[in-house]
Formats: structure tokens, C-alpha cells, sequence
């Protein structure tokens, strides 16, 4: 559109300048510009256009339409020295919040969201813009950075620009030497503070609590949470509407609803799943869920196909030679019994999907035999104790079966260094 | 020795109605009828079985079970039926499943023909 256009469609619509503005989240004397021609400004105009030409509001329209369907629900996977998944729900066309995700030099990862005040197409060009020059920062960076530097000059930019939002800012690195061990460092300022976790309930971290809301000055002491967290573990950001929708509009208690899920046995079903509320979206929203789920071994195979067995065994043994002879021949007795009972009993001696996975951690080796089939394991855990589970269990030194929410079984083997 | 996919085991006939079975290094294949009736005619047949087992490092608990009956049966029919260079971990399998009673273990195949 020409400036000509953008002012005609504006009247046409019975909008003055400052509407226009309001509605794309800039001030008046940019619109003003846009419509005499003299600023380019591509990201505004984008906005400007897609108001002006849309037939209505469509904040209003996506709000009614969300209930059970969430095609916005998207997976990013970093690269395998960090074998972290990130699962993101974001409605775009609603919201100027974001979540940015950098993978850096030296086996980090940068974590940005940002929630931008206001919702729907007033916080939209906000969030674009903000996206922009936090690349454009990045770029210029020689050297990983320090938040504390990031939150500051974010900050500066906010001023300068009028924008008003808040932001979780987290750097986590591999831990060198220490297997599946991070270093977490975080920022929060004004944002819901994230939550932490490992996955024992009780070991749930201390996460970065609310901080001084952006804009801080450089003057302002900004104190980084500082923690080394183990495998397996997970972060959670959600911003204020997402919490109040999964809250029915209480934001505590979608904060609780998210640690149950988070710690339960529901953690392991797909993101989508927490997201299905009778509630309709009122206010923007943004839900991450950041994983480590790192095994040195994660191998599906065919519980029916005898070479894949033998080869994740062959893989396993391997692994396990720090043990001694003694005791990893006892653990491959129980994975061989684990990966047999499968077959037997979950898929009825049948071909069924099955995972193994094995992860070296700081004091001990762990192995997980995951099924999707019928679960028969746990009823003959209680019904059959000299049978194969008796196997199992003196191959390790912690031994356990339980039922996966998402369908099937799984058989956890622990052996202490 | 090669294993077939489906069999975990390899029958060598020897002179005098001698037999080895040879157990693979993983015995955790799906059990048969077939597997069943064949170890069962070897068994039937020979004066003297050995299992040797000197490759075999992990076995399934159903395995194991079904060659403890397969020695009570070899004991029944008169027939000299052994484990021969057992694996630790296999001896404490059987010690946890009940049935290291049913199983005569000795440290070499030629051990068998001397029982």
C-alpha cells in the first residue's frame, strides 16, 4: 500500500491517526510519517497493512476459536551436545510476546521471553521490533554474553522506544566433565518467575523470582540465579495469561496446575495436552517447556527384532565397563530380562515399538525400558515375585516399574558407581 | 559361530551319541514349538547332551526355566544332560529363579563326557 492507501483505508474505517497507532503499538507521529511518506519503517508498515486490510479484529476472532486446537504448538531441537528440546505454544497473531533461542559458542544456550504489555495487534509490532534488535544485539556480540549486560541494554532500548514489557533472560551451559550436569543462570524482571525443575518433586530447584520490571537502569543491581542442575530436568516459562487461562483466570493456580503436571506422572505427555482447557483465550499467551532429556543412548527398536536387541545390549555393555565384570554382567541379565518380558507381556510376543535408553550420571548408571503395549509388567511385578522381576531387581541397585500415563510401561534400572 | 536370527542355540552331533548345543551370547529369542521339539528329540536321542555355554552372557528367565525341564526330562529318559563353562551372571539367574536344583553345571563340555 502507498501512503495514499494507508490514509484512505484508515478513514474508511473511521480511525483516527492515534487509533491506528494504538492498534499497531507505535506512536501517532510514526503514522503521520507512514502516511506523508517519509519514514520507512517495513515491520510497521506490515502491521499497519494487515489492519488495515483485514476484515476485523482478529484477536477477537482467535480468541473464540481456541479451544481444543492448537496448530501453534511448535518443537526446536538444539544440537546434540545439548540435547535440550523446546516445546512452544504461542499464538502469533495475538501477541507481541516471544521467545528467543540462541544456541551459543561453548555448548550454551540463550533463553529469552519476552512479554510485551497489552495483547493482540497493539503488542504485536512491539514484539516484532523487539525480536529484530535482540538479533541485531546478538550479532554485535563477539564474546557469549553476560545477561546482566543484555538486561541492561534491553532495557535502554525499551526506554528509548516506550515500549513497556517484561523478560526472563536464562543462560544454561554444559557442565564440562560432569555428564548431563548444567549450569543455570537467570534473570527475571517482572516476568512470572519460571520453574525449575528436576524430577524428583521434592528436589524442585529454587527458580529466578520476580525482579525489577524492564526497563532497569544500569545502576540497578541485577542479581542472576546461579544453580547446577542435574539430568533429567525441565524449565518452564509461561507468561501471566497463560497461567490465568490454564488458571481459570488465577494465575497461582495455573502456576499450580503446571508444577503438578510438571512433577507427576503427566510429565511425560506432550505439551499439547496441558494446554486443552475449557477456557477461552483472553490475554496473550506464551508457554514454553525446555527439557534435558539427555541419554548417552536413546535407541527405539522393534521389541520383536533380535539384531536391534542385541545391539542396544552390545551398546549398553560397552557403557557399563566402569562397573566391573561382576556387576555389568548382572545389569545386561536384567536389561535382557526387561527387553524380553516386553516382548512376552506388553505386545503378546508380537513386533511393538520399544526404547531403550542408557545415561552415565554422576554417581550411578541408568537404563530405561520403555513400552507403549499392554500393561501387564506392573500387575506381574506383584503377582510373580520369583519371576523375571527377581532378575531384574538383583541386577540393580534400584529397581522400579511403573505405568506411563501416555500408554504403556516403564522399567527404570539404576546401578550405583 | 554364526547364530540364526530365530534360534539362539546350534546343535553339534558327536560320535558315541554324543551332543552339544551351543547357546548364543544373548539367549533371549522367542520360544518355539519348534525350538521345544527339536532340543527335546536331541535330548531323546543322544546318551549325553552338554550345554555349552561359554559364549552366553545374558539369558532370558523363560530360557532358563525351559532348559531346567529340559534337564528333568533328560534325567527321566536316562540321559546324561549338563551346563558346561557357565557365566556368573547366568548361575545367579538361576539361583534367583529356583531352579539351579534342576541344572548340573560343570566348567568344561568335556567335563560332561566324564559324568
Amino acid at each position: 500500500m502507498n501512503p495514499d492507501e494507508i490514509r484512505a483505508a484508515r478513514r474508511a474505517r473511521g480511525w483516527t491517526q492515534a487509533d491506528l497507532a494504538k492498534r499497531v503499538g507505535c506512536g501517532q507521529s510514526t503514522i503521520s510519517m507512514i502516511e506523508k511518506g517519509t519514514r520507512d519503517a517495513p515491520l510497521i508498515m506490515a502491521e499497519v497493512e494487515r489492519l488495515l486490510l483485514q476484515d476485523e479484529d482478529r484477536p477477537v476472532a482467535a480468541s473464540q476459536a481456541l479451544h481444543f486446537v492448537l496448530p501453534e504448538l511448535d518443537r526446536l531441537t538444539l544440537s546434540p551436545k545439548l540435547p535440550i528440546t523446546v516445546d512452544r505454544w504461542q499464538r502469533p497473531e495475538y501477541t507481541g510476546d516471544f521467545l528467543y533461542v540462541q544456541p551459543l559458542a561453548g555448548d550454551a544456550v540463550l533463553v529469552v521471553a519476552v512479554d510485551v504489555a497489552g495483547h493482540g495487534t497493539s503488542a504485536m509490532p512491539a514484539g516484532l521490533y523487539l525480536q529484530g534488535w535482540l538479533r541485531g544485539w546478538m550479532q554485535r556480540q563477539s564474546a557469549p554474553p553476560r545477561l546482566e549486560s543484555l538486561v541492561i541494554e534491553m532495557s535502554g532500548e525499551l526506554r528509548r522506544t516506550g515500549v513497556d514489557a517484561t523478560g526472563f533472560f536464562a543462560l544454561i551451559s554444559r557442565h564440562r566433565g560432569r555428564p548431563h550436569t548444567v549450569t543455570y543462570e537467570a534473570i527475571t524482571c517482572g516476568f512470572p518467575a519460571p520453574l525449575l525443575m528436576t524430577e524428583t518433586p521434592a528436589a524442585t530447584l529454587d527458580s529466578a523470582g520476580a525482579g525489577p520490571s524492564l526497563p532497569v537502569s544500569d545502576q540497578e543491581q541485577l542479581q542472576p540465579v546461579r544453580q547446577e542442575v542435574s539430568a533429567p530436568w525441565r524449565l518452564v516459562i509461561a507468561t501471566d495469561g497463560m497461567l490465568g487461562r490454564l488458571g481459570s483466570r488465577d494465575e497461582q493456580a495455573g502456576l499450580r496446575k503446571v508444577r503438578k503436571w510438571q512433577s507427576g506422572a503427566e510429565r511425560d505427555l506432550p505439551l499439547e495436552s496441558y494446554l486443552t482447557t475449557k477456557d477461552s483465550v483472553v490475554d496473550d499467551e506464551l508457554l514454553v517447556l525446555l527439557r534435558w532429556d539427555g541419554w548417552d543412548i536413546d535407541m527405539p527398536l522393534d521389541a520383536d527384532n533380535h539384531s536391534e536387541r542385541h545391539r542396544v545390549v552390545g551398546m549398553v555393555e560397552a557403557a557399563l565397563e566402569p562397573l566391573g565384570k561382576d556387576r555389568q554382567a548382572r545389569l545386561l541379565q536384567a536389561l535382557v530380562e526387561a527387553m524380553s518380558n516386553v516382548r512376552r507381556h506388553a505386545y503378546g510376543g508380537q513386533s511393538g515399538a520399544l526404547r531403550v535408553r542408557f545415561r552415565e550420571e554422576e554417581k550411578s548408571f541408568r537404563l530405561e525400558i520403555l513400552d507403549e503395549g499392554v500393561d501387564k509388567v506392573t500387575t506381574a511385578l506383584t503377582s510373580r515375585p520369583k519371576s523375571g522381576f527377581a532378575v531384574m531387581n538383583a541386577g540393580a541397585n534400584d529397581f522400579s516399574v511403573r505405568r506411563s500415563r501416555a500408554g504403556g510401561t516403564v522399567i527404570t534400572l539404576v546401578a550405583k558407581k | 559361530m554364526p547364530f540364526d536370527d530365530n534360534t539362539p542355540y546350534e546343535i553339534e552331533e558327536l560320535p558315541d551319541g554324543r551332543a552339544v548345543i551351543k547357546f548364543a551370547p544373548i539367549c533371549d529369542h522367542q520360544r518355539l514349538d519348534e525350538h521345544e521339539n527339536q532340543l527335546n528329540s536331541v535330548v531323546e536321542q543322544h546318551t549325553a547332551v552338554a550345554c555349552d555355554m561359554s559364549e552366553t552372557k545374558a539369558i532370558a528367565s523363560d530360557w532358563l526355566r525351559w532348559i531346567a525341564r529340559l534337564a528333568i526330562k533328560a534325567e527321566k529318559a536316562g540321559t546324561i544332560f549338563a551346563l558346561a563353562d557357565v557365566d556368573d551372571g547366568v548361575r545367579q539367574t538361576a539361583d534367583l529363579l529356583g531352579i539351579q536344583e534342576s541344572l548340573r553345571v560343570v566348567d568344561s563340555v568335556e567335563d560332561v563326557w566324564t559324568l
